[in-house]
């Protein structure tokens, strides 16, 4: 401790000792969040936000009581049912689509498989999440993860697929890995399963990332913020890589297309809209792999005659009755 | 010590979850101790604002993405500092030796009257204090403010300004002498000296 008399010591905690002008910082903290909101406000998803207030919020509880009523019911008229859902109980991932941009979350107790419409697999532990541009047509997929997943990557050479977490960036061509975020001590684990991964930081990127093959594991440290690769091998460390989670098929035998359109629609999170009677007697035969989304539609469009489009807020079918 | 409240940790997960409002008092706790030392590091106005609305508007939207934090306000002044030292208009930080040696080298603006006598007020102590303040160097100014002004522990503040714990404690105890130098406070030294003013006017 430094040699200090209270006196002084009380009067450093004034902040007219680092300023004369302690009201142009009023004035600063006042322009730069009006600037703020009007940012927010332009892009923003949410559209419950208050006016810029001044210091004293009043009543934050009940506001952000009003404010989640709000996002609850921006999330309920989304989420919508249309013409063709199905009725079914509380969906194992919620997925939420909102302009283009998908967010989806494991709300069960157990890791489930999702898909992305590239046709990269990503088993999500429970209570995990991803978010990411819901078509992936940018030059780069780029997945926002929260928790825990297993990513198995579909290959586009053209196109690199990062991961974010946290501070962490995952970078793949066409690989296989794993992403685990310890939430106590923030520290973030990679472990490859096959393929070749990069890893670096997103705050103070690495000079060199880290690349790492199968087997391989990169530790970022939740306190330091050290981001290195441990010489162990997997079966030292890690928890076991392989996920539980079975695949969903895309094998139908003789299945309702309306099945089918809510099986790939609970894979890939992407609503489908379409009218239930003109589809409701299609009965279709196919099996289906791991080609994208658009593929796989466009086979089930060709086989009952019908024309998809691709929009914001989904897939949109138009059809006749089957024979 | 620089550490959250409980009330602190259910805000900053409110604002994680989206919640604007909470967004919004979090802004209003720090943003005028966040502006204060944002000054210190970039006298420019318009380029400090507009770092700090970029900060904030990016901490709104990657709110689901961020790692579990200690200290909002540790991760804040250290989001912002290291914005501003990435910026090559910031000549503050680029030119931080130069202005070192400058600011030790030149005198006092305000050469005479630096101590304080019992019943002068505290506006004119605390201005008195500010002028002797501006004597240090500049990091020494930033070390002084991050410790007795934003409450921040040696570590922490070695984090922030990328020095080691003991850069932190020598850069502390100059500062602090050099204060006491310019500033005399101790209790004896003020009897003695308005006893001298007595002696002289009298």
């Amino acid at each position: 401790m430094e040699n200090l008399d209270d006196q002084t010591r009380k009067l450093l905690q004034d902040d007219h000792a680092y300023t004369d002008k302690p009201e142009e910082v009023r004035q600063l903290a006042d322009a730069i969040w009006s600037d703020i909101t009007t940012r927010l406000d332009k892009g923003s998803t949410d559209t419950a936000e208050a006016p810029a207030r001044r210091r004293r919020l009043a009543g934050p509880v009940a506001a952000s009581v009003i404010c989640l009523l709000f996002i609850v019911g921006a999330v309920t008229w989304l989420r919508r049912p249309h013409p063709a859902s199905l009725a079914h109980d509380v969906p194992k991932v919620a997925n939420l689509l909102v302009r283009q941009d998908l967010d989806r979350v494991n709300q069960t107790d157990r890791s489930q498989t999702v898909y992305l419409v590239d046709g990269t697999r990503v088993v999500l532990q429970p209570g995990s999440g991803i978010r990411y541009a819901a078509f992936l047509q940018k030059d780069k997929r780029e997945v926002y993860l929260q928790g825990n997943a297993f990513f198995d990557v579909a290959k586009d050479a053209r196109r690199p697929f990062y991961v974010y977490s946290g501070d962490v960036v995952v970078r793949v061509l066409g690989t296989s890995f794993k992403v685990v975020t310890d939430k106590e001590s923030g520290d973030i684990t990679v472990l490859v399963t096959t393929g070749k991964v990069a890893v670096t930081r997103k705050n103070i990127p690495l000079t060199h990332p880290l690349i790492l093959t199968t087997n391989q594991i990169a530790l970022y440290n939740g306190h330091s913020r050290d981001l290195v690769q441990l010489n162990a091998e997997k079966k030292d460390l890690a928890p076991d890589l392989t996920p539980t989670s079975p695949a969903i098929t895309f094998n139908f035998d003789e299945a309702p297309v309306i099945e089918i359109f809510q099986t790939l629609e609970n894979a890939y999170g992407i609503p489908f809209h379409y009218d239930k009677a003109t589809f409701s007697n299609c009965v279709l035969t196919t099996s289906m792999g791991d080609e994208s989304l658009e593929d796989k539609i466009r086979i089930i469009c060709e086989a009952i005659g019908a024309t998809y489009e691709l929009k914001e807020d989904g897939v949109f079918l138009e059809g006749k009755p089957c024979k | 010590m620089e550490m959250m409240s409980d009330g602190d940790m259910q805000r900053w997960s409110q604002f994680k979850e989206g919640d604007r409002d909470a967004f919004a008092a979090i802004y209003q706790q720090h943003i005028l101790q966040l502006i204060t030392y944002g000054l210190r590091l970039c006298p420019d106005r318009d380029l400090l604002k507009d770092q700090i609305q970029e900060l904030f508007v990016e901490l709104w939207h990657s709110r689901k993405n961020l790692a579990p934090v200690r200290s909002v306000k540790f991760y804040l002044f250290k989001a912002l500092r290291y914005k501003l030292v990435r910026l090559e208009k910031n000549r503050y930080l680029s030119q931080r030796s130069a202005r070192i040696a400058f600011s030790l080298d030149s005198p006092l603006e305000d050469p005479v009257e630096t101590s304080i006598i019992e019943n002068e007020s505290r506006a004119s102590q605390v201005a008195s204090l500010r002028r002797a303040l501006k004597s240090l160097s500049l990091r020494q100014q930033e070390a002084i403010q991050l410790r007795y002004f934003q409450g921040f522990t040696h570590d922490q503040i070695a984090e922030l300004m990328d020095l080691n714990y003991q850069s932190v404690s020598n850069l502390l105890h100059r500062a602090l002498f050099r204060l006491k130098e310019v500033f005399k406070t101790p209790v004896m030294q003020l009897a003695a000296l308005a006893l001298l003013k007595i002696f002289f006017i009298s």
